[in-house]
């Protein structure tokens, strides 16, 4: 056993309990490869700088060289033309930046694949759709994945008077 | 209810000084604080959508 896959029998039994934990596999626990969801709603309003709603701990080697992981975000906020701007990063590269402006929710899924475990590639991060054709090339990431890295979401307001809201959010990850 | 400090990071994030707890049943950052609100505590008024026109 290598110690990138002894670091990952050791997450998938909880420990070290860093942040927010992954949990997954077995009969009647929760599915393998899902990330523990938040019990919580969070916003951020008051101000316009961009703020971590949600920080979650991957250790080294929990995304294979051939997974990927799959981010679905549910978010809320006013309709008015100021733009609301949601990100997603992973080691600190952003795989997801939109805009949002007059809609009242949007639901977003990043998916970042990996290309061994030094190399990564998504669609484009600001793409109106994460499905369906997009005028921009596809994102290409160079986080190494055989260390420990935090995958992110933020918010960032243009108007601090509006509340942009993290309805929810679900990590999967998905190794072959 | 709790409040946790927010930190900058190098790049201008702002961040919560410490964990958020998972007994969060809201969570709100108004740039200087991560307000934490619990089972029992009173929400944040939401805001609501106006009622379109009836048909």
């Amino acid at each position: 056993m290598t110690l990138g896959e002894f670091m990952k029998w050791l997450s998938i039994c909880g420990y070290p309990n860093r942040g927010e934990r992954l949990t997954g596999g077995g009969v009647g626990l929760p599915a393998l490869g899902v990330c523990q969801r938040p019990t919580s709603e969070r916003s951020v309003t008051g101000t316009t700088d961009e703020a971590v709603l949600a920080s979650i701990d991957l250790p080294a080697g929990y995304l294979g060289p051939r997974g990927a992981l799959r981010l679905t975000t549910l978010w809320s906020y006013p309709n008015s033309a100021s733009a609301k701007t949601i990100r997603v990063r992973l080691g600190g590269q952003i795989f997801c930046a939109k805009a949002l402006t007059t809609s009242l929710s949007f639901q977003a899924m990043t998916i970042i694949r990996a290309r061994g475990t030094k190399a990564q590639v998504a669609s484009s991060p600001s793409a109106s759709s994460d499905f369906g054709s997009s005028g921009a090339v596809v994102q290409v990431g160079s986080v190494d994945m055989t260390r420990d890295q935090v995958l992110t979401i933020t918010a960032k307001l243009e108007a601090p008077t509006e509340k942009l809201t993290l309805e929810d959010y679900l990590l999967e990850v998905l190794n072959p | 209810m709790i409040s946790i400090p927010v930190i900058r990071g190098l790049d201008g994030v702002l961040a919560p000084s410490e964990p958020i707890p998972e007994s969060a049943i809201a969570v709100v950052c108004n740039g200087e604080t991560y307000t934490v609100y619990e089972d029992g505590d009173e929400l944040p008024v939401v805001e609501t959508v106006p009622a379109g026109p009836t048909p």
